[in-house]
């Protein structure tokens, strides 16, 4: 499958681009006093580019069946990831405490939930229970929006 | 309906500025009091280290004598850049406060060439405690006096292996410093690097190595275990754990006296009330007979210096650490 | 034995029942912090360690050990519930409990994490009660070099978690030694891969990328299919008498697995939990089952962790080493009582040091009496519509990677790790070996320049030392009976990798 090469030629990039990177830092060599930051880090990309030619040569003669998403599938996925980002962002801004009550109701949403009740109390509940237990008797600094929570 | 909802919406609104404005108010009456709330003290390093050993210390007694909470918020990373950084740019309200040391001041700023932010722009407040450092062999070494050490690893400096307890930290200048003033050559010898104090000391234990240097609290166990030696320490006079155990100067090597520290420091642009409560309460401390002897057990002795003395101790030990890991070729 | 007398002396001491409430608190505790992956029992530890000012030294102990355990405990729970990981040592437990959870027999496999804990600990207990003083001496002839081999041996486990694609494997678990390179050279201090951010500088944190690759990425999977079944129905919730039986042999394995190892300071348990997996599926005689939900690969790693924790203490009351950052909290509790860890601790204090070994014991009964009963009403919790539950477990992965430092920088880690372990399942390429390398990577690349610093630049330390030396061969030997079993079996007995 096409995504399959695709993927195995970045991996390929990748190992290049990692080998450049630690030259800069050195490479050096065993002997004493000559150790230095890139040699290991080589050693890495230098494998990456190798089993990433590997992997192209083998997903290209042999395509490997990869469960490639249906497009509405994938979407849903990224949405959630998208609501999930969202919620990050806004954290500082709005609090904790009410990113993550309305984190919850639209996640919800999005994955199919319908009952009204169900979601507004475990969305409410849940950001509440978080802010005590994990702001107040573990001390995790979770920012307070603009009502003190 | 939609008028209710109106209604609804105008009440909340409402509701909701009246709070907001309640709180801001409450806050602005709050300057004249410090403190009015809890106190977070940063730790720029992950618990169990010697910083969080004196900010253990000194937060509780705090606590007690300012009436609030004094909560240690842990933020390590990246050789404490990233926890020093955060309380540098926070608020100058006095409520986040940085548990200094020399590695999240001097040593930090001499081992790291690029620091994307100025370390010297911050409030003094006052140094609490040292950590002094021992030199330490195996027990069985033949090796008694630093004078040996300093011998042997001129004579045959391809073959003398010491070991650091972390890439650039007290261990590091310690030993680079003792074995720059005994004349011997670094780029010769072998340093074998350890991610920490205990690693390096295991391998001192196991023979790996030959020479190492940490703080008291770390080579507390394994010295009354009577698997290292303790060859000399950095402190003024004897330290009454280990009273057979030389001073630098009495074995001969005076310029050595590298410690560890650890004090109080906060946002820059503090204001001097708050500086002078802090101020008072380390000097409290210092002088409270209960705080001394907690600190005693746990390996640090209390020499509090106030916010100028501070500051000039740390300048020059930057300069000092600064000389020394160029030397040893670690300044980045 | 004088050790008996004393610890029976210690028992006695053990069951009063102010130290009895202090170790069920301690348990508790150590319970739900190991739960959250941000939190662990360093954390849990030192939150706690204030109460030492106004706790006898014997009950505050014996609470702040019982926290280390339960951390252990507690973090196979969400693990085999939602695929988070709440320590380390529990990402393994992770591989095969969640595939079971998702079949239908999370109960069976909580249960035996339980029992499988329960025989590690206390069997490891049992070596720190007679065998501590001499462990402890005989584990400082590992010098750098035999840490070198015994990483080597750890990282040959990624040629059996590769499963049938062995590039993708060996891929995946470059990039995870890439991934640990990122941030200070942690032999000369300089920056690697950092592109002058700060952030980058103190390293990308191993759990957030863990949460993320496991834990993110699963949902973001079930989010497709809108509605689908991603947890069948509980058929069972206790293992049957004859699956115990049958796990004997595993869990005494993965005791000794586990045990050895942790007496080494620095050794971490999530290397040791991969070998005791490995060493499992070798030993099974359905090898292809790891990683599709066989209950070896929850026994393993379970017992393994449990028995490196108590292996753990044998170095930290013997000689004062710390192996693991908790202990280093602990060991600073000690000293705050002004108890120095050592042979002297022994002599001088035996009152003290039995008590707490004493208490060791009950805590681990107390917690498998707690765990079980649980197992029910935790494998009910997965019970919750999944439009319910992944947004609670997507919050909890939020706290979760957000107090490991107390940095926002942690949770975009879990999301972009989210992202990428959800293309990697797509792209068939596996995720355990990334994690494998990751942990092992700078261990590795540790120990190999210490060893060459030490030897001058030759190589021939490795050879020359007997216990290097075995190891490396044990390793070479192992990557080739893996590789040599790949080529014998048809592809459909291959065992599979996790994300299959």
């Amino acid at each position: 499958m096409k995504a399959d090469v695709v993927a195995a030629l970045f991996v390929v990039f990748l190992g290049f681009f990692i080998s450049i990177m630690s030259i800069s830092l050195g490479v050096g060599s065993f002997e004493r006093d000559e150790e230095s930051s890139g040699m290991f880090p080589f050693a890495t990309g230098l494998g990456l580019f190798i089993c990433g030619l590997f992997q192209a040569l083998g997903s290209w003669r042999y395509p490997d069946l990869v469960s490639w998403p249906s497009c509405k599938g994938a979407l849903k996925a990224a949405e959630l990831l998208g609501i999930l980002i969202v919620y990050v962002i806004l954290f500082r801004g709005i609090g904790y405490t009410l990113a993550t009550a309305l984190f919850l109701l639209f996640s919800s949403l999005l994955l199919g939930a319908r009952n009204w009740w169900g979601i507004l109390s475990i969305s409410i509940g849940t950001a509440l229970l978080c802010w005590y237990i994990l702001g107040e008797m573990l001390g995790i600094p979770l920012s307070a929006g603009p009502f003190g929570f | 309906m939609n008028t209710l909802r109106g209604i609804v919406k105008l009440i909340a609104i409402s509701f909701m500025a009246m709070i907001f404005f309640l709180v801001g108010t409450i806050q602005a009456m709050a300057v004249s009091e410090y403190p009015t709330k809890p106190i977070s003290l940063i730790v720029p390093a992950a618990p169990g280290g010697g910083m969080d050993v004196a900010a253990r210390l000194i937060s509780p007694y705090t606590a007690k004598v300012l009436g609030k909470p004094v909560n240690i918020v842990y933020r390590p990373g990246a050789s404490n850049t990233i926890g020093t950084l955060d309380v540098l740019t926070a608020p100058a309200d006095g409520y986040t406060l940085l548990m200094d040391a020399h590695s999240a001041s001097s040593l930090m700023a001499a081992a790291i060439a690029d620091l994307p932010f100025d370390w010297q722009k911050r409030t003094w407040i006052g140094r609490l405690c040292l950590d002094p450092v021992f030199y330490a062999v195996k027990s069985d070494s033949k090796w008694k006096t630093l004078a040996d050490i300093a011998a042997a690893a001129k004579k045959n400096p391809q073959e003398f292996t010491w070991g650091c307890g972390g890439a650039g930290g007290i261990s590091t200048i310690s030993l680079s410093t003792f074995l720059l003033a005994a004349g011997v050559s670094l780029s010769g010898t072998k340093r074998v690097v350890f991610t920490g104090g205990a690693p390096a000391l295991t391998a001192l234990a196991g023979g790996h190595i030959e020479f190492a240097a940490q703080q008291a609290s770390e080579v507390q166990s394994l010295a009354s275990a009577g698997k290292i030696r303790l060859i000399a320490t950095t402190l003024e006079k004897r330290s009454e754990d280990f009273p057979e155990v030389p001073t630098t100067k009495e074995a001969g090597f005076p310029q050595v006296t590298i410690t560890g520290w650890q004090g109080i420091s906060g946002p820059p642009g503090l204001p001097e009330h708050i500086v002078n409560v802090w101020v008072k309460t380390l000097k409290d401390a210092a002088s409270d007979p209960e705080f001394l002897d907690r600190a005693k057990k746990v390996g640090k002795v209390i020499s509090v210096l106030g916010p100028e003395a501070m500051k000039s101790m740390v300048m020059k030990q930057y300069e000092e650490y600064l000389y020394v890991l160029t030397q040893v070729g670690l300044r980045k | 034995m004088i050790s008996i007398d004393f610890l029976l002396q210690g028992f006695g001491y053990a069951l009063n029942p102010f130290n009895l409430l202090m170790a069920f608190l301690g348990a508790i505790f150590g319970t739900l912090v190991g739960v959250l992956p941000g939190i662990g029992p360093t954390a849990g530890i030192a939150i706690l360690l204030p109460l030492t000012s106004w706790l006898n030294p014997t009950p505050a102990i014996i609470m702040l050990s019982g926290i280390y355990y339960g951390a252990m405990y507690g973090g196979s729970t969400t693990s085999i519930l939602v695929n988070v990981p709440g320590e380390v040592s529990s990402v393994v437990t992770a591989l095969d409990g969640y595939q079971l959870a998702k079949q239908g027999k999370a109960g069976v496999a909580l249960a035996m994490a339980a029992i499988s804990s329960f025989v590690g600990g206390t069997l490891g207990l049992i070596g720190l009660t007679f065998f501590a003083p001499p462990l402890a001496e005989a584990a400082l002839i590992f010098g750098p070099p035999e840490y070198f081999g015994l990483m080597c041996l750890a990282l040959s486990v990624v040629v059996s978690l590769a499963g049938r694609r062995l590039p993708k494997g060996l891929i995946s678990a470059g990039v995870g030694l890439f991934l640990g390179s990122i941030g200070q050279d942690p032999i000369l201090g300089n920056a690697r891969f950092t592109f002058g951010s700060l952030k980058l500088l103190g390293g990308i944190d191993f759990v957030a990328v863990v949460v993320g690759l496991f834990a993110v990425s699963e949902v973001m999977i079930n989010a497709e299919k809108v509605g689908a079944v991603v947890y069948q129905k509980i058929t069972r919730l206790y293992p049957t008498l004859q699956e115990l039986r049958q796990s004997l042999g595993a869990m005494l394995r993965s005791t000794l697995t586990g045990f050895f190892p942790s007496l080494l300071p620095g050794c971490a348990p999530g290397p040791i939990s991969f070998l005791a997996y490995d060493i499992e599926r070798r030993f099974s005689r359905h090898p292809e089952m790891f990683g599709k939900g066989a209950i070896e690969g929850v026994i393993a790693p379970e017992g393994a962790n449990n028995a490196a924790t108590s292996g753990g203490f044998v170095p930290m009351f013997s000689l004062g080493i710390p192996t693991s950052s908790a202990l280093a909290v602990l060991l600073s509790a000690l000293m705050i009582y002004g108890l120095k860890p050592g042979p002297m601790l022994f002599k001088e204090r035996p009152d003290f040091i039995w008590t707490v070994i004493a208490s060791m014991y009950i805590g681990n009964v107390m917690l498998l009496i707690l765990n079980l009963p649980l197992v029910g009403i935790w494998a009910r919790i997965i019970m919750i519509p999944y439009h319910y539950l992944a947004p609670l477990v997507l919050v909890f992965c939020f706290i979760g990677t957000f107090s490991i430092r107390n940095n926002l920088f942690d949770v975009w880690v879990a999301i972009l790790f989210g992202l990428i372990g959800y293309l990697m399942h797509k792209l068939k390429y596996p995720t355990a070996p990334l994690v494998l390398a990751m942990i092992l990577g700078p261990m590795l690349e540790q120990s190999v320049r210490q060893s060459l610093t030490i030897s001058g630049g030759s190589v021939y330390i490795f050879i020359s030392r007997p216990i290097a030396l075995g190891f490396l061969i044990l390793a070479t030997f192992a990557v080739i009976l893996s590789v040599w079993s790949r080529l014998r079996l048809k592809p459909s007995n291959l065992p599979q990798s996790g994300t299959d």
